[in-house]
């Protein structure tokens, strides 16, 4: 018997919900309790499950589209078994849209006074076509938060609007309402589907666990939505900090050597920056040390040959962490050069998927912040992040004298399901040393 | 301690030059007449007329020379008899003094501050009293690299204007001669208010009042009247204009859903349009209903007493504008 997948409402906040990516294609066949497909509601990305055994004939919202609660997103059903009856319901976005007739532009108001206080009072009232009382956009919001229906409501503000004081009667009823009938969890039973994991509800139908927290004033707080980018940083940097178990390691460089080339380079046509040395000091000290450029793969540790590099990029909204591949492989100016152009298509937020994903090692710069140290978040499949503070001139001794230095602190996080103290040690030592001396800096071939 | 708002200025200033040497101030009659409102009253006596520089009436011209003082690495504080003729030193402030540190591509800071009275008083005539604070203010507050600042409080004058002296940007004061004789409470000692923070001046539940400067002691008066009537009105203060501190303005009318933004400049393309647009932005699903604005009438100002007083805000129009918003017959 054929099955509907519909979008589930997995909390009483959710309208909408964005199919994040399928896990089973059309035609393949899946036992009831397989996950179908990975759904991003307005909280966290959850896996949405087969209620039903049979064949998934029809998928009918692609990857990445935003579909609102119970519409159906797909069809299980035996494979012969005829579906067309259930494909009818699908919506059809946006048909009722954008009904301006051209020949007959909205007239403008030629009686309209000069916008000041006495204007208001008849400006303020506008109804619908039918002659329907409207609501304030106050009213709006405490509606849907309450779950009131409108069309119950009467107004009294100008042309019968519906203002706050006219919810009053109706907000203390609605919260004992909605305590009664937990909205949701009974809608998707009946729909056939059901979430893999049904996150535990509160009184009020929050969920529990990734509840926000509420201080005590809300009205001295914003809430600001959450972007696609910060949803995923969210979700990337829980997956990491809580599965992983992290230590640290901090070492002190000297950095007069990295920085006299540093200030050399300028001069040259490709100049080089201190990001361009770790990187490329990183991805020697990886070669020695390939214990450090590998994954936690459940019953195995997976040393990677190729030495990936994850640089963190700060954007107005988040970060991006974009790769640069084989560095193992390539010189200094070619690290440069890569690193410069993978920046700014960064920036110009033109990468692909397939170049900020999967590196093998990790390195976050806060230098040019004025930060002495910090501690990154590991992020998977790499096994190991590389924090950089900033360059600071301080006294240090040499020769039995008081000097200027200038020093950098580097701090590597590790996973310590692949990687122990005296092995991140060692590799931070190796590291130290590639850095305190770099390989001379060599101009790339004619020019000048 | 008690201090008029006058008092408050002269302490802010005296503090903050026998602080720094670098702070001067210079403009008409500041030396000599000891300052057309007596803000700097004894200060020829204390610094001298190097640091205390009367100058001709040349606005344009005295303005461009404390810019170009400020650019070399003093900290010159710029007295406008009235922010009427600030409209003549327009030029240098809009062009040089704003855009100086974004052209050098932030190697040369303008720390500047230009002060003086600015809102209408009484019987000056049209071209003497304007509502420079919401209207000329509001062509300051267009301006990108320009911060501005209506104290409305002896408190917040005095620690105000000693933030904007150590400030590295320019900054607009905007002073009202009016309020210079009004009393309040000031900090004892010295201390320092931020700029870009609002103040919450009074609080309540039921519609939120956004007023500075002269306007706020009738947003004050006007949320007595109302407290009477059962109203409970939240009187906030922005105090910095720009930047807003947008932040606790929205919070307030978040909380309340109701706004009335009095402001004594002229209504078309005022700051209120501006304040009232961001709220929009903000808090549009928050909002009960249309957010109103008090302003002055669309005229130049009067000169009889009884039209000037129909033309600037009142509390009678405040108390109307709330019964409007909380729509109350």
């Amino acid at each position: 018997m054929a099955s509907r997948i519909i979008m589930p409402k997995l909390t009483d906040s959710m309208e909408e919900g964005v199919v994040v990516k399928w896990r089973k294609s059309e035609g393949d066949h899946v036992d009831s309790g397989d996950v179908l497909a990975e759904i991003e509601t307005d909280k966290a990305v959850m896996d949405l499950e087969a209620f039903a055994s049979g064949t998934l004939r029809k998928i009918l919202a692609v990857e990445g589209t935003t579909v609102p609660s119970g519409a159906l997103i797909g069809v299980i059903a035996e494979p012969a078994e005829d579906i067309q009856g259930l494909l009818k319901e699908v919506p059809e976005p946006a048909k009722k849209a954008a009904a301006v007739d051209p020949t007959h532009p909205p007239q403008a108001r030629q009686d309209a006074p000069f916008p000041g206080l006495e204007a208001v009072k008849e400006e303020a009232m506008v109804s619908t076509e039918q002659g329907e009382a409207t609501a304030s956009p106050r009213v709006r919001t405490l509606a849907r938060e309450h779950g009131i229906d409108l069309k119950k409501v009467k107004g009294s503000g100008p042309s019968g609007r519906i203002v706050e004081r006219d919810l009053s009667p109706f907000l203390t009823s609605a919260v004992s309402s909605q305590s009664a009938v937990p909205i949701g969890k009974d809608q998707i039973k009946q729909a056939g589907q059901i979430p893999a994991r049904t996150p535990t509800r509160a009184a009020r139908g929050k969920i529990v666990g990734e509840k926000v927290a509420e201080g005590p004033l809300n009205a001295e707080a914003e809430d600001v939505p959450l972007s696609q980018i910060r949803k995923a940083i969210a979700r990337i940097t829980t997956q990491s900090k809580a599965p992983i178990p992290h230590f640290y390691i901090t070492a002190d460089v000297d950095m007069g050597e990295a920085m006299r080339m540093v200030e050399e380079s300028k001069s040259s046509r490709s100049s080089i920056s201190i990001n361009h040395l770790v990187i490329t000091a990183s991805a020697r000290a990886l070669r020695l040390h390939p214990g450090i450029n590998a994954s936690f793969a459940g019953d195995k540790i997976r040393i990677w040959r190729r030495i990936d590099i994850g640089i963190a990029v700060a954007l107005e909204d988040g970060l991006i962490v974009p790769v640069v591949r084989d560095c193992g492989s390539k010189s200094l100016t070619e690290i440069a050069e890569e690193e410069r152009a993978l920046v700014k298509r960064t920036r110009n937020r033109e990468l692909k998927p397939e170049e900020y994903t999967a590196a093998t090692f990790l390195i976050s710069n806060l230098g040019t912040y004025d930060i002495d140290n910090f501690i990154a978040v590991i992020l998977p499949p790499a096994a190991a992040a590389l924090a950089i503070g900033s360059v600071r001139d301080v006294p240090v001794v040499r020769n039995e004298r008081v000097d200027v230095g200038r020093r950098m602190k580097i701090t590597l996080s590790c996973d310590h399901r692949v990687i122990d103290g005296v092995a991140g040690a060692k590799f931070l030592q190796t590291l130290k040393q590639e850095l305190e001396h770099p390989l001379p800096f060599l101009p790339p071939q004619g020019g000048g | 301690m008690t201090l008029t708002y006058r008092e408050a200025l002269n302490q802010a200033l005296r503090e903050e030059m026998r602080r720094d040497e670098k702070v001067f101030l210079i403009g008409e009659d500041v030396a000599y007449y000891q300052g057309a409102f007596k803000v700097s009253k004894g200060f020829l006596e204390e610094f001298g007329p190097r640091r205390v520089v009367d100058t001709p009436i040349t606005e344009l011209g005295f303005t461009g020379l404390a810019i170009g003082a400020a650019m070399a690495g003093l900290h010159p504080v710029v007295e406008m008899m009235t922010f009427n003729f600030a409209i003549l030193a327009m030029d240098q402030i809009v062009n040089n003094a704003a855009k100086i540190r974004y052209m050098s591509g932030g190697q040369i800071s303008v720390p500047i501050v230009i002060r003086g009275p600015g809102s209408a008083a009484h019987q000056l005539g049209a071209q003497h009293s304007q509502s420079l604070e919401a209207s000329l203010e509001a062509w300051f507050c267009d301006v990108p690299g320009l911060m501005v600042v209506a104290p409305s409080s002896p408190r917040d004058a005095k620690g105000l204007l000693k933030t904007a002296i150590r400030e590295s940007n320019p900054v607009i004061f905007i002073e009202a001669q009016l309020l210079y004789p009004t009393k309040g409470e000031v900090d004892e000692g010295e201390y320092l208010l931020p700029l870009g923070v609002a103040d919450i001046k009074r609080a309540g539940t039921d519609v939120t009042l956004i007023a500075y400067s002269k306007m706020l002691s009738i947003a004050l008066q006007a949320a007595e009247v109302l407290a009477k009537d059962g109203i409970q009105a939240e009187v906030v203060d922005p105090r910095t204009l720009r930047p807003l501190d947008l932040n606790t303005l929205a919070a307030s009318v978040k909380k309340t859903g109701k706004a009335v933004i009095i402001e004594d400049g002229w209504p078309f393309a005022g700051l209120g349009a501006q304040i009232a647009e961001s709220l929009y932005t903000r808090v549009f699903d928050y909002l009960d209903g249309p957010i109103v604005r008090v302003t002055a009438r669309d005229v130049p100002m009067p000169y009889a007493r009884n039209l000037e007083d129909a033309v600037i805000p009142d509390v009678k129009r405040v108390v109307a504008a709330v019964r409007t918003v909380l729509y109350k017959k």
